[in-house]
């Protein structure tokens, strides 16, 4: 089965964030297999849910760290289940090569028995009976039971610990800790970009402030340029007025 | 890194269950181990033709590009930051 796609993933956001994300999907995709897989004869789904545990664990065994103790717990369980699963799957993919093998020596016997046989007009039993591979067959027969009574002991061991991982809440406690880690990454990416906002509002006033300040010493300078112009007004030029001061009203030009 | 894994897994897959099947062999009654000592003989076989066809796959010169190319795509993204 194809692993599903991780969405939202950001390469400038923190490893925590973007391997929170990753852990969800691949929890998301283990347990969306459990109803099917814990069904007996759900092959296809048990050997699914094998390669989603598989997955789960690898990306713990990276980036656990970044969600503590339920994600050391859950890379635990993970490997459990991907063991007992992965057992099952031999047995399933053996078990048809058993059946394969032992059909081939028997069609291999009839074969030489056949040939034995000549052109009697009917077949002596006695000679199927020295079939070449006849000591053959019950090791293979036994064997085939083997793996479908183990294949079965296996199923309940499975059936069994995923039982006890929901009654544990090992995956509840893992899906947790990584919405609490993505939260947390999501309230401090808020936090930064209120900063960066109160930073850009602060660059901002105080840019305003100083060309008020340009503004108001220009307007001063070309006061004060005005008023030189004024032949003997200087003397009674007061700083921030626009103004010369009216100091004598009895001098020229006052 | 992903063909060469499906190449390595399978080997190794086979060779689980030739060490398995010799297990359970092993506990069998004698004249019920002719079976499945055919059915390993069998796998043995089959491993020596996979064998021929991973050889490629683990080649040190094929290696060594694919550590280099590994290494140069780090590098790469290093440099990024």
């Amino acid at each position: 089965v194809k692993a599903r796609l991780v969405k939202k993933l950001d390469p400038a956001a923190s490893l925590g964030e973007n391997a929170g994300r990753i852990v969800k999907a691949r929890l998301d995709e283990l347990v969306s297999f459990a109803p099917t897989a814990l069904d007996r004869g759900e092959i296809t789904a048990q050997h699914d849910m094998r390669i989603a545990a598989k997955r789960l664990r690898y990306v713990l065994e990276v980036t656990g760290f970044c969600f503590g103790r339920p994600a050391d717990t859950a890379r635990r369980r993970a490997r459990d289940l991907q063991d007992i699963l992965g057992e099952m799957h031999d047995c399933d993919v053996m078990l048809p090569r058993v059946r394969e093998h032992l059909e081939a020596l028997q069609a291999e016997d009839a074969r030489a028995v056949r040939e034995r046989a000549g052109s009697t007009p009917d077949l002596d039993p006695r000679l199927a009976a020295q079939a070449p591979h006849r000591t053959a067959y019950r090791g293979l027969d036994v064997l085939a039971v083997y793996l479908r009574a183990r294949r079965e002991l296996l199923f309940d061991r499975f059936v069994a610990f995923w039982e006890r991982q929901e009654e544990t809440g090992t995956w509840l406690r893992l899906e947790r800790a990584v919405d609490a880690h993505l939260k947390r990454a999501r309230e401090a990416r808020r936090a930064a970009r209120q900063a960066e906002k109160a930073r850009v509002r602060a660059e901002e006033a105080e840019r305003a402030s100083a060309e008020a300040a340009a503004r108001a010493a220009e307007a001063e300078a070309q006061r004060r340029r005005a008023a030189e112009r004024l032949p003997g007004a200087t003397e009674g030029v007061q700083p921030g007025s626009a103004e010369p001061a009216a100091t004598d009203p009895d001098q020229p030009g006052t | 890194v992903k063909r060469l894994a499906d190449g390595l897994g399978e080997r190794r897959d086979r060779d689980v269950a030739i060490e398995a099947l010799t297990g359970f062999n092993e506990q069998m009654p004698a004249p019920d181990r002719k079976g499945v000592s055919s059915l390993i003989a069998t796998l043995r076989s089959e491993q020596e033709r996979a064998n021929e066809e991973l050889a490629p796959l683990v080649d040190p010169a094929r290696l060594a590009a694919l550590s280099e190319s590994i290494e140069a795509l780090v590098a790469e993204v290093r440099g990024l930051e």
